[in-house]
């Protein structure tokens, strides 16, 4: 009894030490068998659609697939670097998925998160393996598609570039963390009612990941036109401003 | 460049763990998680994350690798034990904890469910981590191949693997060399820097793509990455996977 009341407060001490953001992957063996291939099954769609659609551009354009691996290496890369966090006082990552989606359309960029996190779990040790599904639903799928999403709708709102990559960012980091969210709070309520959890698990991610997410937001936006800036070619060859570009 | 991102990979060693098939490794990778999900009770990830320990030391791995690398999990299955003592409120109450202006009721299913779930985090990493420490890429991606896995995958695996490194180091010279022009100075040119570095990434990946193509090109590339097929297993992969299925089933019969 005593040794648990002196262990638990130095245990929820733990969670306030600053440290980079590892909380966006769900460790292996956090999720339930049942969960696990729940979230195998929900991903397994977007990843075959991701396949078939990069396969079949493979087939008209072999030069795609360095391309796309060589662009998904950079986002991977510059999601394991640093970004200032004055809040916290630490730094964090990047969840890259808003960027990899504005730059390779939301299926490839879920082939491309599926194969980031295989890549992670098995040699970061970040994620894993029976919680690959899971991983890739809320930051390959969630994030992909809602970061592509708003990247679009800001485009259709005349927003200009940075607005609509930023808003992007932002979106695809904090969908991201609602996915994860949502995943955890699924498999780990026990016998508390599901949406109180999932309330405070949100909640407790969102002191850091609202910085976060602006940051990354800002980043994404900076990144955008850095490139258009630059080298504008690669924008219209990867179609990124697509129909509404101007 | 942080060093929370140092890559495990072990390309060339001697060591019979180091050595055995990567098809033979990854059928007792999913089978040893498997048995980890679904044994449940307090015994079996222990002993798995145990028996990890033990191989990785065979390999030749130093334990202080090993510890430095289960710091996060240890970390994460800590959290994951405290949520399930406030989420899990069956059974009888053990314990009485003092919490700032209330007091936390600790339950008996509370608390098995905690250990459980720390148990199997810790079990599942030691796992993974045993498999990473003593495997390559390239081994597990024959692997992959022969159990039919779409060859788009492996491809993108592979040279997204390949040039993780590379761009790994050029993003830290692109780093350093804002560092040292004050690039990182306040937090507003920091963010400034950070998105520079992510534009100048993407347009040296987008023409280290177009130069890897036409090398690819003139070796022969014609849509598909030509390797050589595994060979059929030797006799000693076949005695290892015996036995490693034999312990998993041992250890899912004690559980």
């Amino acid at each position: 009894m005593t040794k648990l009341r002196n262990f638990l407060p130095l245990c929820a001490g733990l969670l306030l030490i600053p440290r980079p953001a590892h909380a966006m992957h769900i460790s292996e063996g956090i999720l339930p068998p049942g969960w696990a291939i729940f979230w195998f099954v929900m991903a397994a769609p977007f990843v075959a659609w991701g396949v078939r659609q990069i396969t079949q551009r493979k087939q008209a354009d072999p030069s795609y697939i360095p391309l796309i691996g060589i662009f998904g290496a950079a986002v991977f890369v510059f999601s394991c670097f640093p970004i200032p966090v004055p809040v916290a006082g630490s730094t964090a990552h990047p969840a890259g998925t808003g960027m990899a989606a504005i730059f390779l359309g939301p299926f490839a960029s879920v082939v491309v998160a599926f194969i980031s996190l295989l890549l992670q779990a098995l040699f970061l040790a970040h994620g894993g393996l029976t919680t690959l599904g899971g991983n890739t639903f809320s930051m390959g799928v969630m994030g992909s598609f809602s970061g592509y999403g708003a990247f679009r709708l800001g485009r259709l709102l005349r927003l200009n570039l940075f607005w609509s990559a930023f808003l992007a960012g932002v979106t695809a980091d904090l969908v991201t963390y609602f996915g994860t969210s949502l995943e955890m709070s699924l498999a780990l309520h026990g016998t508390q009612p599901f949406l109180s959890v999932l309330a405070q698990i949100f909640l407790a991610f969102m002191p850091t990941q609202i910085p976060l997410s602006i940051l990354e937001g800002a980043v994404t936006g900076g990144m955008i036109v850095y490139v258009q800036k630059h080298r504008p070619d690669i924008l219209r060859k990867l179609k990124v401003l697509g129909e509404v570009a101007k | 460049m942080s060093g929370h991102h140092t890559f495990i990979d072990k390309e060339e060693s001697g060591n019979l763990l180091v050595a055995l098939d990567g098809r033979v490794k990854l059928l007792l990778l999913v089978a040893a998680l498997g048995v980890n999900l679904s044994a449940g009770g307090l015994r079996v990830p222990p002993l798995l994350a145990s028996f990890s320990l033990l191989l990785v030391l065979a390999a030749g791995v130093r334990p202080a690798e090993f510890a430095r690398r289960m710091l996060v999990p240890a970390l994460l299955a800590a959290v994951a034990f405290i949520t399930q003592l406030f989420w899990v409120r069956d059974g009888a109450v053990v314990a009485v904890v003092p919490l700032f202006f209330t007091a936390l009721n600790v339950h008996g299913g509370g608390l098995l469910r905690g250990l459980e779930l720390a148990g199997r985090i810790l079990g599942g990493m030691g796992v993974l981590l045993c498999f990473s420490l003593t495997t390559p890429l390239p081994e597990l991606m024959r692997g992959a191949r022969f159990f039919r896995c779409p060859p788009v995958l492996v491809e993108l695996a592979l040279i997204m693997y390949r040039y993780v490194f590379l761009l790994m180091e050029e993003g830290g010279r692109i780093r350093n060399a804002q560092k040292a022009r004050l690039g990182f100075v306040d937090f507003r040119t920091g963010l400034r820097s950070s998105g520079n570095l992510g534009g100048m990434l993407v347009l040296r990946s987008y023409d280290r793509a177009e130069r890897s193509f036409a090398a690819m090109r003139c070796r022969g590339y014609t849509g598909a990455l030509v390797a050589l097929p595994p060979g059929p297993l030797q006799r000693r992969d076949w005695l290892l996977l015996l036995a490693g299925l034999a312990l998993l089933a041992g250890l899912l019969a004690i559980r």
